[in-house]
């Protein structure tokens, strides 16, 4: 078991180390690792004077945070007041937010201190960071591969060591499906249990903020102060915080097995991983459960017609009136708003607005969107039912390792079926964490393999205890890039 | 694009949908149907693009079609993650953000407003 955070607040407290030295470190290792592309903007000056302040308010008395001075990183699209929130996009290029989202604040109160922005999908829109309208990030563990998406750069941050915390965003598996290809944790709360507030929308009913970090054991320290109700999100559950459970254990566990989650298309070393990976969470105590989830198959197209619906919609306020450049088109208000919405977004954030407006427009909307949500219910529907036989899912987070960058760009559709396995989850609103399940060798190169635990709605604190539970019984998770033949020969 | 349902779509490329021909199912996603779709979501599609979307469209609606095979007619529509109904917090009257802040991110103000172009004639 480890935590970076944990022990990094106990040195500063301990006067072992600064907030001061640990910023000056984080962001040195920043700008060491430019090549990965994972930071849009660094933080030097606010960083240092945050960290410094930190410093004299704890020798001045002040009780510390629970996160006190540890370095963070926050993906592009959550507001923090005076920094520029571009979302990966052209149309937000120089946005600097006059607020700062709650998620963010709770960070910021705690102690964090915010690095700088982290590369990302324009709008979130993507599993390979390659649609970030800047640069691409890359993967720490293989630089001409992608390190997955949307929430690129805070994986390549964590996973390279630059921070140990970082905050993203899960629409279809966002957050998860970089922390598997990534080998580090990442972590999908229930629907409704951090704020939005200040998070540029998505998709509105599957957007959660969600933290990526080494361990589970520091993603329940994220989450205890992330998460619990929030006044300006409506959608907020009015519940606490997610409290971690004093005792992660394994013993009687009902772990199911969905059988879906093993289908064609999963790579077969991913496949041997998680049968390994599932066979010891056995020896540890848990009891395998079969389940099936019959419509889990749908859960690409379902998501991709609610997800651009909703997408279509939201992305409605990029006009080129209040943010963002303008284009001035031929002269008039709806010229003006064609061209600037032409020449802002990128070729993937326009295909969606696309689909979304289609399939929301008279004539097609029961077809796709109501039929969609209707299907959206039975995914939900198929959990309900395997959570009657069972206390939580297990199965591959991605369907396979990290491909090479360029590999999928061109085709959308093979794109799309990367959230094949992280989707239905967020369609049905469940926490669900990725935790390193092991590695597999593709052409040379050692990629990590991500587990994904899956939990019934408001099961948080158990999805969390039992990713830590495994994480005290293996050590995929120490893993870093680069180590891997250290590690192979120790 | 074929479906496996058979079934079609053909739109009067009014934008509206108010004319089309519906038959719920699938759709031939064609270049017209990408231009009104254009339009309606208020995209400038340069005729380049409209070949290269409209495939796009058709490959991405013809890996949707499973859609269409599922029984839906005992499903009510899902439309909230979660059952709780929206938290609301008592209406009163509290700070909101500077005019000046969020004036400084647009493109063109006149003095405290948003300048946009001139939508009415004669004024």
């Amino acid at each position: 078991m480890s935590s970076d955070t944990a022990a990094l607040v106990r040195a500063h407290v301990s006067g072992d180390r600064t907030a001061v030295e640990t910023a000056e470190e984080s962001i040195a290792a920043a700008e060491a690792h430019a090549e990965l592309g994972a930071f849009l903007s660094i933080d030097r000056e606010r960083a240092l004077e945050r960290a410094a302040a930190l410093g004299d308010a704890l020798a001045s008395g002040t009780e510390p945070g629970p996160l006190h001075g540890v370095p963070i990183a926050f993906k592009a699209n959550m507001c923090r007041e005076g920094v520029e929130t571009n979302c990966g996009s052209k149309i937000l290029a120089g946005y600097r937010a006059p607020y700062t989202a709650t998620a963010v604040q709770r960070m910021l109160t705690a102690g964090c201190v915010p690095i700088g922005t982290t590369n990302m999908d324009e709008f979130a829109m993507g599993s390979s960071g390659e649609n970030s309208a800047y640069f691409p990030a890359r993967n720490p563990w293989a630089h001409e591969r992608i390190p997955g998406g949307s929430s690129s750069g805070s994986a390549a941050a964590v996973a390279a060591g630059i921070v140990p915390l970082a905050l993203g965003s899960d629409t279809g598996g966002s957050v998860r499906q970089p922390a598997a290809l990534c080998g580090i944790s990442g972590f999908k709360p229930t629907y409704g249990r951090v704020s939005r507030y200040g998070l540029v929308a998505f998709g509105s009913s599957l957007d959660q903020i969600s933290p990526l970090a080494r361990s589970a054991q520091d993603l329940e320290l994220a989450m205890l102060v992330l998460s619990g109700s929030d006044p300006l999100d409506s959608t907020c559950l009015d519940l606490g915080p997610v409290q971690p459970e004093p005792e992660g254990s394994l013993a009687g566990l009902k772990l199911g097995v969905p059988r879906e989650a093993f289908a064609d298309g999963l790579d077969e070393g991913v496949r041997i991983r998680l049968e390994e990976a599932i066979a010891q969470l056995c020896e540890l105590g848990a009891e395998r459960v079969d389940v099936s989830l019959p419509h889990a198959r749908l859960a690409v197209p379902t998501y991709y017609v609610v997800a651009t619906a909703e997408a279509s919609s939201n992305l409605a306020r990029y006009d080129g009136v209040r943010y963002g450049p303008r284009v001035d088109g031929d002269g008039t208000l709806d010229g003006m708003i064609s061209a600037t919405r032409e020449a802002g977004f990128g070729a993937e954030v326009k295909r969606r607005i696309l689909l979304g407006t289609y399939v929301l427009s008279s004539g097609y909307y029961e077809a796709w969107y109501g039929r969609a949500q209707r299907v959206r219910a039975k995914i939900l529907a198929d959990y309900r039912t395997a959570f009657e036989a069972c206390d939580l899912l297990v199965g591959p987070t991605s369907p396979t390792p990290a491909f090479r960058l360029g590999e999928r760009s061109e085709d959308p559709v093979a794109m799309y079926l990367s959230d094949v396995l992280t989707a239905p989850v967020s369609l049905a609103g469940l926490p669900a964490v990725s935790v390193p399940a092991g590695f597999v060798e593709d052409a040379g190169e050692t990629l990590p393999v991500g587990m994904q635990i899956t939990g019934p709605a408001l099961s948080d604190a158990r999805v969390l205890s039992t990713a830590r539970a495994w994480q005290a019984a293996t050590d995929h998770h120490l893993a870093r890039p680069g180590t891997f033949a250290e590690r192979a020969e120790a | 694009m074929s479906v496996a349902s058979g079934r079609t779509i053909v739109t009067d490329g009014s934008g509206t949908g108010a004319g089309d021909h519906y038959n719920p199912g699938m759709t031939e996603p064609d270049r017209e149907l990408v231009r009104s779709t254009a339009r309606l979501a208020r995209l400038q599609i340069d005729e380049g693009e409209v070949e290269s979307l409209a495939a796009d469209f058709a490959r991405i609606l013809d890996s949707f079609r499973d859609l269409a095979e599922v029984d839906v007619s005992d499903t009510e529509p899902m439309l909230s993650a979660t059952e709780l109904r929206n938290v609301l917090r008592p209406d009163e009257p509290r700070p909101s953000l500077a005019r000046e802040d969020v004036l400084s991110s647009a493109p063109r103000r006149r003095d405290d407003y948003f300048g946009v172009p001139k939508t009415v004639e004669g004024s």
